[in-house]
């Protein structure tokens, strides 16, 4: 009986990378693989739900300070669970795309694909600080290469300001990571927390690392270099990078703001800050996503609002050790509703620029009377991006309202309910255009069916899964 | 506490000097050509200083790695752009300065916090006789986070493939000059040699697989700058590329199916596992480096 | 001495920084990310050398070794893209 080990999370997605060079059964081996990956992230989630205890591994048996530790409790299973769904239905999705268009690009893209998948499930096990600096890395740059891929102009410009700011980030984070061994001599998230319950001096290396994570998560005001790099990609990169690849960063501050950072008065006035640039990201990422006449760069500018959430609840995160449980389901729900929403109108997205072979929202085909599946695709992510009852988006923000109130934050909710407004009107434009009835708009190209099915089904799920959010989050707080 | 200069400190400010003078030069200089340059004298400045403080493993690295192949990728750069620099607006400058400064008070207030302590080195001297390498810093790499490193020769391994698919037609530069052709020929199988030496070399010494790999790219690069062509066939090179990332992988895959554990090499089969996962990181990272210049297949 | 390579690496940190701020044109960006990298492996490897062991301690050493690697390649992603860059717009 073969025991189950969290390497194989990992080292599953690196060896599919791999065969995924060889051709010409290239899309036989992305699907099988895609598949396993899947399975093997489902079985870890429902590994949470059953022990109460996190499951931790040492890697190569040694602990830590001197090894690397990886650790798989709710949240981080939840989380695996969360990348497999996203991943699974993109490759659903990019067989059939690579088929029709971006031929040559189609001969690379699955070993990014799968790269991108260990680098995912590599970065939400590990609890080593410096192990979290690779993981980070082997994500950054494999999201510069997928901007990159269709080889334009305006790709290769928005890949390469992506590279340099990503590289300053890294460097920042690293320089955060030496100066914490410097003064404590542990990388292992764990211990350090044990080690900094009664000092001070851990808050030098928390600027340069905040800094970092801030500019990887594209928090006001280090957002320029998302939209660029999200819209000028294909879809189903686009649909991963916004999805998935820019929520590690937000999850390593909510750990360690929740389980490794002390009680101290400087810290509460960093989270201040962070929440005002959370709001203004809210503000400004919708403000902007209202204004634009493109698909693509509308999704962008909708994901730097929608991470604005996740930095305005970090007051929350700070005071709300009562109420740990509810600021994870709420944290975790919304990183949830918001991949599967936005993968999916990506996707979608990518349908319309297949049909009408443009990029504008004036010439999106009216989908309602031509391909009604796309349609239900983009109504039920945007839904969930709104926030609109019965979908996980509306369970997330009813969470976090919930949670504002009972900690006294009222503000915080108002702006929240605010951004949900503001989410409402970028998203009616898009649907408005899908029930346009100009003659000129009903394209009568077909999209490939797997394209649209896998969209349409992630979107669904995006809004369904509202329904079971109850058994999604059961076990998010064990560890 | 007094202050006394002898003839090592005079060293560690010279070097120091001249460090930070290169960057200096480096970063102000308007030709991009002259700031590749001294780039390349600080990556040699850098290693030497790092010997000075006893990290000769990491020195080779930065040296061939750090300051040559990378050299070499700027100077590819350099020949291949517009060499323009404009002026930044004073307004820039100004912020850019002023918080450049903040941060410089910023870290020497930090700087008084550290203290002088033992850190993981006291674990690590501990178990290095359970590691199966005799050197400390090997250990550290291959045995107790070797899983950083699998992802590091991942990294190495994904940006060379990802240059790849960006499907630029270089065309080759090279030299057709006999004299480099027969030197290429002849110093090619001592470089594959002495390369071979030098990762072997990093199971009790310095040494290790990045370097003896970086060094044996030298080589092919040398070789294929004098317009020759590898004698092996293209499938094979890919797979040598693959090489490091594919073992790594598999190795640590077996020993989690057969019950080990993850990357957890049995007490008795450390070293063999080590030395195989070297050999692998060292044709790969040779032949990795090798595909970057060469810029196909 | 080890206070004297603290401050040089800080050095190093801050003048790549306002370089790169600065800097217009790619390639010297790139240098100065590179430089402001070495900043902080001097500052690792300074560490490294602060203990009270006879050896300086391993595990700095094997990080700014990844690192480098790290850097070599996001380097060499930089420089492809660079290059591509260029070629397009001539």
């Amino acid at each position: 009986m073969i025991s189950f080990d969290l390497g194989y999370l990992i080292v599953l997605p690196l060896l599919a990378s791999i065969f995924s060079l060889i051709s010409p059964i290239r899309v036989y081996i992305a699907l099988a693989f895609s598949l396993l990956s899947f399975l093997l992230s489902v079985y870890s989630f429902l590994y949470t739900l059953r022990d109460n205890t996190p499951l931790y591994q040492w890697i190569g048996g040694w602990t830590p300070p001197l090894g690397i530790g990886l650790r798989l409790d709710g949240l981080s299973g939840f989380f695996l669970l969360m990348i497999g769904i996203v991943s699974l239905f993109v490759a659903l999705y990019s067989i059939s795309f690579f088929n029709v268009e971006y031929k040559r690009q189609g001969r690379f893209f699955w070993f990014f694909f799968f790269f991108l998948w260990a680098g995912l499930n590599a970065f939400f096990l590990s609890e080593d600080l410096f192990n979290l600096y690779v993981a980070l890395e082997v994500l950054s740059l494999t999201a510069v290469i997928l901007v990159a891929l269709p080889g334009y102009k305006k790709a290769i410009k928005a890949s390469l300001n992506y590279l340099f700011l990503s590289i300053l980030a890294s460097m920042f984070y690293l320089l955060g990571i030496a100066m914490l061994y410097a003064n404590y001599g542990v990388l292992s998230m764990s211990l350090l927390s044990q080690k900094l319950s009664d000092t001070q001096e851990f808050i030098y290396a928390l600027f340069p690392i905040t800094i970092a994570l801030a500019i990887k998560s594209a928090l006001l005001p280090f957002h320029f270099w998302l939209p660029p790099a999200h819209s000028s990609t294909v879809a189903p990169a686009s649909a991963l990078l916004s999805s998935l690849v820019i929520k590690p960063p937000a999850y390593l501050m909510l750990r360690l703001w929740m389980e490794v950072l002390p009680k101290d008065k400087s810290l509460e006035y960093l989270s201040i800050v962070l929440s005002i640039m959370g709001a203004l990201a809210i503000f400004i990422g919708s403000y902007y996503a209202i204004r634009q006449k493109t698909i693509k760069r509308l999704l962008a500018y909708s994901t730097v609002a929608q991470m604005g959430y996740l930095f305005i609840m970090v007051p929350l995160y700070y005071h709300g050790e009562i109420l740990k449980e509810a600021v994870l389901q709420a944290f975790a729900l919304q990183v949830f509703s918001h991949a599967l929403a936005k993968a999916s109108m990506f996707l979608s997205s990518g349908n319309a620029i297949y049909v009408a072979k443009r990029d504008e929202l004036s010439y999106m085909p009216g989908f309602a009377h031509s391909h009604p599946f796309t349609f239900f695709a983009l109504f039920f992510s945007g839904a969930t991006l709104i926030g609109l009852p019965l979908s996980a988006g509306f369970v997330a923000k009813f969470l976090f309202l919930e949670l504002s109130i009972k900690l006294g934050f009222f503000l915080h909710g108002g702006i929240m309910l605010l951004g949900s407004l503001l989410a409402s009107l970028y998203v009616y434009p898009i649907w408005k255009e899908c029930f346009s009835s100009h003659p000129t708009k009903f394209y009568d190209k077909p999209i490939p069916q797997l394209m649209e099915i896998s969209a349409f089904l992630l979107g669904f799920l995006a809004f369904s899964s509202g329904m079971i959010t109850g058994f999604l989050l059961e076990g998010i707080a064990r560890g | 506490m007094l202050w006394q200069t002898g003839k090592k400190d005079m060293l560690d400010l010279a070097l120091g000097l001249m460090l930070f003078i290169s960057a200096l030069l480096s970063l102000h200089s308007k030709d991009t050509m002259k700031s590749g340059v001294f780039f390349i004298i600080f990556g040699f400045l850098s290693g030497l200083i790092w010997v000075r403080l006893e990290a000769p493993d990491v020195a080779l690295v930065e040296i061939i790695l750090g300051s040559a192949i990378t050299g070499l990728l700027i100077f590819k750069l350099v020949k291949g752009s517009k060499q323009k620099d404009l002026k930044a607006f004073t307004f820039t400058r100004l912020w850019a300065g002023f918080i450049s400064f903040l941060i410089l008070i910023f870290m020497l207030f930090h700087l008084t916090t550290i203290e002088r302590q033992d850190r993981i080195a006291s674990l690590v001297f501990e178990n290095l006789h359970k590691s199966g390498v005799d050197s400390a810093v090997n250990a550290v790499l291959l045995n107790f986070r070797g899983y950083d490193t699998l992802l590091e020769v991942g990294v190495i391994t994904l940006a060379i493939f990802g240059l790849l698919s960006l499907g630029l037609k270089r065309e080759a530069y090279y030299w057709d000059n006999p004299l480099l052709k027969g030197f290429s020929r002849l110093s090619l199988p001592f470089i594959v040699f002495f390369s071979l030496y030098i990762t072997y070399l990093g199971t009790f010494s310095v040494g290790g697989a990045f370097q003896g790999g970086a060094l044996l790219a030298g080589g092919l690069v040398l070789f294929a700058l004098a317009g020759q062509a590898l004698p092996l066939k293209a499938s094979i090179i890919y797979i040598f590329t693959m090489a490091g990332l594919g073992v790594f992988s598999l190795i640590g895959l077996l020993y989690a199916l057969l019950g080990y554990g993850f990357l957890t090499y049995p007490l008795e089969l450390s070293t063999i596992s080590i030395m195989i996962i070297e050999l692998s990181i060292w044709i790969s990272t040779a032949f990795l480096l090798y595909t970057a210049y060469s810029g196909k297949l | 001495m080890i206070w004297f390579y603290y401050i040089l690496a800080i050095l190093l940190v801050i003048i790549s920084l306002y370089h790169f701020i600065v800097a217009r044109n790619y390639v010297k960006r790139l240098i100065a990310l590179n430089i402001l990298g070495s900043g902080v492996f001097l500052f690792f490897i300074t560490t490294a050398k602060n203990t009270n062991t006879e050896s300086p301690d391993p595990v700095p050493h094997a990080l700014v070794l990844t690192g480098i690697v790290v850097a070599v390649s996001a380097t060499a992603i930089a420089v492809s893209l660079i290059l591509h860059l260029n070629k397009e717009e001539e």
